[in-house]
């Protein structure tokens, strides 16, 4: 089963955060890849949606970037500023915030027990 | 595994480039991820248009400038916030200075003066150029700009003649030849009651939902612009008019004495 993209809309800034800031530096496809073997598949980044993130927390200053060559090709490297850190960091409070009000809100826990 | 050769990426490039992706950075980004896509799935001897062709299909719903679009959508909408932001602080620095002044003037201080020459200047020179940039941006037909642009203006050269007639600026300290200060003042009277509130009026009552509030406003500002003419002190045209009129007849009598001198 993968989730649906409404549902991950809010929390990509968030997951690519915090990728870089468990990985030194990663590029586009990298993150996809990453983000489907951890999550089984269960999350799928379309590249849709991938890059327009990458290019706001490159505009926010969150991220910098380095570029290497390939041949004629050019690969885009991201990796976390202190900006970036300190972003990620309140990211991860408000997700898990967030998290635990949903379960709260619609009762999750009694449900599963 | 597929080995992606020069002529492949130029022809990823230039396909890119049609679909209506512009911005570089994305094109490079995109190129690279195509790249690595066909040479993980495509076989060595496999068909690399056909491939690319159902690769790229995979990244959008309905066309490929929809990544692009998400990106311009993202950048233009916090330059707006930046915008709007700055907007509102020369707003609020430029009415600090209108209250500081008159403050001052009220309990006679000395500053008065250059409090309200901050407020004018940045009411004039950050503040309205903001607001019309910010109105640009949110630009929805010809007549908007006709109203935005006319409307700035005459504010514009509004407030800057009544700024050198508060501070008591004589024109000609500005070099900018006599009366200058009033033909720009009704400069921005004209524009103001000749483009600005026919195009706001007849913009407005188009629309069944604005009629009653644009025919007030229209009134108000009619009403405002008729006492501001009323208040200006003409006399410096009719002054220039009537100084002409007398160098003109005093030419014409001149020359009618010099042609009788001479028949006599």
């Amino acid at each position: 089963m993968t989730y649906s993209p409404e549902l991950l809309k809010g929390t990509l800034k968030t997951i690519i955060l915090k990728l870089l800031a468990d990985n030194k530096k990663m590029y586009g496809y990298e993150i996809t890849q990453k983000v489907k073997e951890l999550t089984r598949d269960k999350i799928q980044i379309t590249e849709g949606a991938l890059y327009p993130t990458l290019h706001a927390l490159e505009t926010d200053r969150l991220v910098t970037t380095q570029t290497e060559y390939i041949g004629k090709r050019v690969r885009k490297y991201y990796s976390l500023s202190v900006a970036g850190k300190a972003k990620t960091k309140e990211k991860l409070n408000e997700i898990t915030e967030f998290i635990n009000t949903m379960i709260f809100l619609l009762d999750i826990k009694s449900k599963m027990a | 595994m597929y080995s992606i050769s020069d002529e492949n990426i130029d022809y990823i490039l230039h396909d890119l480039k049609i679909r209506g992706i512009e911005t570089e950075s994305l094109r490079l980004n995109l190129l690279d991820h195509i790249c690595i896509l066909i040479e993980e799935n495509l076989e060595e001897n496999g068909d690399f248009e056909k491939f690319y062709a159902f690769t790229i299909r995979a990244f959008y719903d309905h066309e490929l400038r929809e990544i692009e679009e998400e990106i311009l959508l993202s950048s233009s909408y916090k330059n707006k916030r930046i915008m709007k932001k700055a907007m509102i602080l020369s707003g609020a620095f430029s009415a600090a200075g209108f209250i500081g002044g008159s403050l001052s003037k009220i309990m006679l201080f000395r500053i008065t003066d250059f409090l309200l020459f901050l407020g004018f200047v940045s009411f004039v020179l950050l503040f309205l150029p903001l607001v019309f940039i910010v109105l640009l941006k949110e630009l929805k037909s010809k007549s908007d700009l006709i109203i935005y642009s006319s409307g700035t203006l005459s504010l514009m050269l509004y407030f800057f003649c009544m700024l050198m007639k508060c501070l008591g600026l004589p024109s000609s300290n500005l070099q900018l030849g006599p009366n200058t200060w009033l033909i720009l003042w009704l400069a921005g009277l004209g524009i103001g009651s000749f483009v600005f509130v026919p195009s706001y009026f007849l913009a407005g009552m188009s629309k069944p939902e604005t009629k009653t509030s644009t025919i007030i406003t229209s009134i108000l500002l009619v009403a405002f612009i008729g006492v501001q003419f009323r208040l200006t002190n003409l006399g410096p045209i009719r002054q220039a008019k009537q100084n002409t009129a007398t160098r003109t007849h005093t030419f014409a009598e001149k020359t009618y004495h010099q042609a009788s001198f001479h028949a006599e």
